[in-house]
């Protein structure tokens, strides 16, 4: 009955619904077999001894006391599974294996210090039995598929690709030969050509202009820019459709567009708009945010720092590997300065920034803040769902519980330093200091605690003196009061003098408790004082602990190179080297198909943040192990395959497909086309702070939500920084995880507590109510407007700068004259409204860009 | 899997993992041919019993000893030692009655809902996992504390779509800003069209609430709609090949639809074309019960209207201290609206395909430091039901017989979402979503349809 029950509870307990299995319960089964077990003749001699010796008794003469099943743990300890047994108890261990002394139970036995059961005292047969199972290594079969530590080594189950070596494939012939620009092109044709299709034909000048910039900057090209490329790319036309021209001009032309396009890319990977663009990108996956979401909003008032230190390091185009080793390690690497120092610890920003419970059991909230990290980590990195086994064997893919642990271990010697947490309800306390359990920078001035205390101490005197003397006056009053007198001037004056005092030396108090530093801080994380290993959480229970397990990693990714553990770091260095050594295949195919995924509309592994069984397979392999070579290779410099891929031909295809290609491939899998995207919502909003002319291209300094101070959303936090107006671009706008900004949210904003790898692009009519409503858009195109006529006198010149301002392009003859006449009837409605000439003429201005921003060209990248 | 609900790709993939067929089922054709919204009705799992939910949420714990769980031998032993440590025994100050036909228990503080006994199914045997107010109201609305989830209202969009394409499908009026604030009607990792439509918030008077963008500043909406004209001749003419045919025209749709959606919208929530019979039976007027009432017939107007999940909150059910002043403040709030909704729902025929759920995140304990309060009960509480699916005049479950906690018939948490799911026709196990490589429910592994309330 009992291993019934512990079996259904493996069964039922674990992050799946059942009915996945239903479909193809084969298939999953034979997956999940990860730990295959193969037992000695001796080991099954033990169980059987266990079985009818030792079982029995514990059953019935302990578990009554001892079990959960009875709902009891008296004494702190269970012995109704082999973890409990051997785990502590209030008094010390009931069974070490193989040491019948250490083991309490013996004690208990033989009445001794403890005498158990308590009702009578056991044969003396029995107590030997006892003994025998311990000496034999208290051999216990209960539990089985929690413990793996008799289990034969883990086999693997090796039919995973993504866990295959990366195999750089030769370069595929190709029928084609003259469409290939490079070699992720021989690739693509390859795949195309296989499938009986074409590519698609190249992107017209202004479309392919427009994408390259919100691909790669995320803003919109100025005109200038586009004139010069359409300038270039028509005097190729011409030259093509006027057959007496030469081929060799025809080839210099041609050559000459190619160029422009090349610097252009060049301008375009060297500006500092490029970080700003692709930062966001990783920010989606370190699921960013200036607070602590959940249950608890607490402010995160320098979570900046990190963001921040995301956009600088794709600015330097950081190598990928030290961009990793940096966020999972930065405060245990070397440093030459102290500005080194601190860019280091902000880089570990990345694990404290996460959501997490701030009220609660601390023993769980610390497990849930590890979990966090581990989740975070493996699914930013690898692309493995590693937090699934917390309680059980991954379903899925080959990641038993005792990797979790190893894991675990590391993340559980590493202190995270997240701020204050809750800062309300802390009674007599007051408000916990600014600067509590942050790191504070080596480049700021240190708060002087000591001082700080000292003074505290001065005026916690004086504010009591205040307060006597106010309470004296007081007295007076109200006995006046009570008297039905009125106190005199003196009296109230005196009261009054003495409670401002009072109230003054209170604020001094509370400022300096405060410590609103003049000093830097950042969210970090170091290590602990004593790191140490972390015991399996059977069923993820924090009161159910099992084996010790080593700090270590995920087997299932071998690396050639041997990694030890140092005993007095965490460990996180060399899991940042477990992580991102050259051997383990899958941080180069989880960013090089993310890359891949943001400048193609699609990844080559639809799930971005799943490797595993329950993702996606790839739809050319070939292609997505030669961009991950490439990206390795190239040093894993981000800036180098966003060059390749944009500089393919591939890339600057058009959008318009082939009837052929539609048919065949109506997902555009192989990528023979060009692939619609809607912009997102960074990118429109940002593209309408530039139409209006309102865009402020600098970085803040700091954010918003830095100004916000400490304090909780919808609990007396300070608001007002977030009613300013805020024109830098949108990358800076302050996140607090209950209060995205509305764009963001309407617009399909990353959901910040999880790690979003590719955010959804939906349709809604909320966006088309944004369009026509919010006064954001509305102050947009009233600026643009405003800015038409600043640039422009004449009319028709106007409609077509709008054009150019908002879709990169100028209108055609039919838009032109729609225009035109939307203005004239647009303005006659008006009349009434605004009689003044030059106002009805703004608004209706206004109500034109307006109509540009909300349509489809704007939103839609082609 | 691809985070695009519509796409012909996902469709194909979720195949194969149950509800998935289902919801996208409708959906097959829309990638390569028409859009088609994915809040259109989609069909349910089983045959359904209710066709909405209103969810009446008593922000805190409402004192159930005090209101639905009558408790003769706790007010016998009142005053007496608790069986924890330094605390009392608070015995119900308050006249229990047994009501209608059915006899169900309710106290004189809620005389009118009191009239409607027999309409009730009260759970007297709710618990829930943790006695804090943040972590328990976030598990109400989304089943978890511990991780980011979606909420009731977004799983049963994603469910079941919604009937008035006009209208949100999911309104949550005067929702509270703490305690998780959005995320209570937040969709997590579902695809933000599920997202609720927020109605102010619990710190301002419903009537003043605002509802984002819903109407143009300065155009007339004669003159907008010439502006949105403009728009849709762009649009038309953007219109290329069918595989972005179906963004295009989804987009010409939603402009359509926010035209139809800003003159619907405030148009159901406008009550000025209520009879004054009609405002008096929920208590608007009344000082103490306009708000709640003015929430209460909103629900009403946008059940009408075929919206698919309204939720409305009422704050501020804690009573540690004042327990006889502010507890019978709140029921004087909402005793007449709740009333006034129950009978308005049922004259209208409503009542029989609209399930509501009156509920706190916890109930408070029977004993207390304090004379004249309670502290917070997550192992014991009371929730009620009435309407479509479940059995009406019925008292299930019970608390010891002090009420410290739940013995019999014992709900918990994820049992009431699971019922609720299947009230309207959908099987908590199966209405899953694929996120970060596992299938993911409301219920997660727990939950149980409490079949024994079923009608």
């Amino acid at each position: 009955m009992l291993m019934l029950r512990h079996v259904l509870a493996i069964a039922i307990i674990g992050c799946f619904a059942i009915q996945v299995l239903a479909d193809e319960p084969a298939k999953v089964a034979d997956k999940s077999a990860v730990v295959k077990k193969k037992l000695s003749d001796e080991a099954r001699a033990s169980i059987r001894f266990f079985e009818s010796r030792i079982r029995p008794v514990l059953v019935q003469h302990c578990y009554e006391c001892h079990s959960d099943a009875s709902n009891k743990s008296k004494g702190g300890l269970l012995v109704d599974s082999r973890e409990a047994i051997r785990r502590s108890g209030d008094s010390g261990h009931a069974v070490v294996p193989g040491s019948v002394n250490d083991s309490l139970i013996i004690d208990a036995l033989s009445y001794g210090e403890f005498e158990m059961p308590p009702k009578g005292q056991l044969p003396p047969e029995v107590v030997q039995d006892f003994k025998r199972w311990i000496q034999m290594g208290a051999p216990d079969p209960r539990n089985e598929a929690m413990t793996a530590s008799d289990a034969k080594p883990i086999e693997v189950t090796n039919d995973l690709w993504s866990l295959k070596p990366i195999e750089l494939a030769t370069l595929p012939t190709v029928k084609q030969t003259q469409w290939p620009r490079n070699d992720i092109d021989r690739f693509v044709l390859a795949k195309l050509e296989a499938n009986d299709m074409k590519p698609s034909d190249d992107a017209e000048a202004t479309t392919l202009i427009r994408r390259l910039y919100g691909d790669v900057i995320g803003l919109p090209p100025p005109a200038d820019v586009v004139e010069k490329y359409v300038r270039a790319t028509s005097k190729k036309a011409s030259l093509k459709n006027n057959l007496p021209t030469s081929k060799s001009e025809l080839d210099v032309s041609t050559e000459e567009c190619n160029q422009l396009y090349c610097s252009i890319v060049e301008d375009l990977l060297a500006s500092p708009h490029f970080g700003e663009r692709w930062a966001r990108h990783w920010l989606d996956v370190a699921r960013f945010a200036e607070s602590n979401g959940r249950d608890r909003d607490v402010v995160y008032h320098e979570a900046w720092r990190y963001r921040q230190y995301v956009i600088d390091a794709l600015n330097a185009d950081m190598p990928y590997d030290r961009f990793i080793t940096e966020q999972l390690a930065g405060d245990l690497l070397p440093a030459d300065t102290d500005a080194e120092r601190d860019r280091l610890r902000i880089a570990t920003g990345f694990l404290a920034i996460g959501p997490k419970a701030l009220s609660g059991r601390s023993e769980e909230r610390r497990m849930d803040l590890v979990d966090e990290q581990i989740d975070v980590t493996t699914r930013a990195v690898l692309g493995l769902t590693v937090s699934c086994a917390r309680c059980h064997d991954h379903k899925f893919d080959p990641i038993p519980t005792q990797d979790y642990y190893a894991m675990a271990g590391i993340f559980r010697s590493t202190n995270t330093l997240y701020g204050p947490g809750i800062t309300q309800g802390q009674g007599k306390n007051g408000p916990k200091p600014y600067t509590q359990n942050l790191q504070q920078l080596s480049t700021s001035a240190p708060v002087d605690e000591d001082a700080n205390e000292k003074e505290i101490e001065r005026l916690t005197i004086l504010h009591l003196e205040a307060q006597a003397e106010q309470r004296k006056w007081l007295k007076l009053i109200q006995a006046a009061t009570e008297k039905n007198e009125k106190p005199t001037k003196d009296i109230t004056d005196n009261r009054t003098k003495f409670l401002a005092e009072q109230r003054r030396i209170e604020a001094q108090i509370a400022k300096l408790k405060e410590q609103k530093p003049e000093s830097d801080f950042a969210m970090a994380v170091c290590d602990a004082e004593k790191p140490s290993d972390c015991r399996v959480h059977i069923r993820g229970e924090i009161g159910s602990l099992g084996d010790t397990v080593d700090r270590g990693f995920v087997k299932v990714v071998h690396v050639a190179k041997t990694i030890t553990l140092p005993a007095n770091q965490s460990g996180r260095v060399e899991l940042a080297a477990w992580l991102m050594d050259r051997e383990n295949p899958l941080p180069a195919r989880v960013a090089a198909n993310r890359i891949w995924m943001h400048l193609m509309g699609d990844g080559l592994v639809g799930t971005p943040d799943n490797f595993g069984s329950m993702g996606e397979s790839p739809t050319n392999i070939e292609l997505l192990d030669y961009l991950s070579t490439y990206f390795r290779d190239e040093d894993w410099s981000t800036k180098n395959l966003i060059c390749h891929i944009v500089l393919s031909r591939t890339y600057r295809q058009s959008a318009d497909a082939t009837a052929d290609s539609e048919a065949k491939d109506p997902e555009n899998a192989f990528f023979g086309r060009r692939n619609v995207r809607r912009l997102d919502a960074e990118s429109m909003r940002d593209a309408m702070l530039t139409a209006s002319g309102r865009i402020d291209l600098n970085a803040p300094e700091k954010s918003l939500v830095f100004e916000m101070a400490g304090g909780e959303v919808g609990r007396n936090l300070n608001m007002e920084p977030l009613q300013r107006e805020f024109n830098f671009r949108s990358v800076y706008l302050p996140i607090l995880r209950s209060m995205v900004p509305e764009m963001l949210k309407v617009f399909d904003f990353a959901e910040p507590s999880i790690v979003v790898g590719r955010r959804s692009e939906t349709n809604v009519p909320v966006q088309a109510l944004f369009f026509l409503n919010s006064p954001f858009v509305m102050e947009q195109a009233e600026a643009m407007a405003k800015r038409l006529f600043s640039l422009e006198s004449d009319e028709s010149l106007r409609i077509d700068r709008a054009y150019l301002l908002t879709i990169a392009r100028k209108p055609t003859d039919v838009e032109h004259n729609q225009a035109i006449e939307f203005i004239a009837t647009f303005g006659e409605s008006l009349k009434g409204q605004f009689p003044d000439d030059a106002i009805r003429r703004e608004k209706t201005w206004s109500a034109f860009c307006q109509a540009l921003f909300a349509s489809a060209e704007f939103r839609y990248i082609r | 899997m691809s985070n695009y609900p519509w796409s012909r790709r996902s469709f194909l993939q979720s195949n194969a993992c149950g509800f998935g067929y289902l919801a996208f089922a409708g959906l097959a054709k829309s990638a390569t041919a028409d859009y088609q919204s994915p809040l259109m009705p989609k069909s349910p799992h089983h045959t359904p019993r209710a066709k909405r939910i209103i969810f009446l949420y008593m922000r805190g714990g409402p004192a159930q000893q005090d209101l639905f769980d009558y408790k003769p031998e706790l007010n016998a032993a009142d005053g007496k030692a608790s069986k924890n440590k330094g605390r009392n025994l608070i015995g119900s100050k308050y006249k229990f009655e047994r009501r209608g036909d059915s006899g169900l228990w309710i106290s004189e503080l809620l005389p009118n809902i009191a009239t409607h006994a027999d309409d009730l199914c009260v759970l007297n045997g709710m618990h829930t996992d943790i006695p804090n107010h943040p972590e328990a109201t976030v598990q109400l609305h989304t089943g978890s504390a511990q991780f980011v989830r979606p909420s009731v209202g977004a799983w049963t969009l994603y469910g079941l779509g919604t009937e008035n394409q006009n209208l949100p499908g999911f309104v949550t009026i005067s929702p509270p800003v703490i305690n998780g604030g959005s995320e209570n009607y937040g969709t997590a990792f579902l695809p933000a069209v599920y997202q609720g439509t927020a109605v102010g918030n619990l710190q301002t008077p419903v009537k003043d609430a605002k509802i984002g963008n819903i109407s143009n500043p300065v155009y007339s909406r004669l003159t907008q709609r010439m502006q949105i004209d403009l728009i849709q001749e762009m649009n038309k003419r953007a219109q290329g090949q069918s595989h972005e045919q179906s963004q295009i025209d989804a987009m010409i749709e939603s402009y359509e639809l926010a035209f139809r959606m800003q003159n619907d919208l405030p148009k159901v929530l406008d009550l000025a074309d209520e009879t004054a019979e009609t405002l008096e039976m929920y208590g608007i007027g009344e000082k103490s019960t306009d708000d709640f009432g003015r929430q209460c017939l909103m629900a009403r107007r946008l059940a009408e209207s075929g919206v698919r999940y309204i939720e409305l909150a009422h704050q501020f059910w804690d009573q540690h201290k004042n327990l006889d002043k502010d507890l019978r403040d709140n029921c004087r709030e909402t005793d007449k609206p709740i009333s006034g909704l129950l009978t308005d729902l049922k004259q209208r025929g409503l009542l029989n395909d609209t399930l509501i759920v009156w509920s706190g995140e916890f109930g408070r304990t029977s004993d207390s430091p304090n004379k004249d309060g309670r502290d917070h009960n997550a192992k014991g509480y009371t929730a009620w039901m009435a309407g479509g699916g479940v059995k009406a005049g019925l008292t299930y479950g019970a608390t010891d017989e002090l009420g410290h906690e739940s013995v019999d018939g014992r709900v918990h948490l994820h049992d009431m979402h699971a019922t609720m799911l299947h009230v309207l026709g959908l099987d908590h196990t199966q209405l899953t979503y694929r996120y970060a490589g596992r299938d993911f429910r409301l219920t997660d592994v727990h939950g149980r349809v409490v079949d024994e309330i079923l009608a």
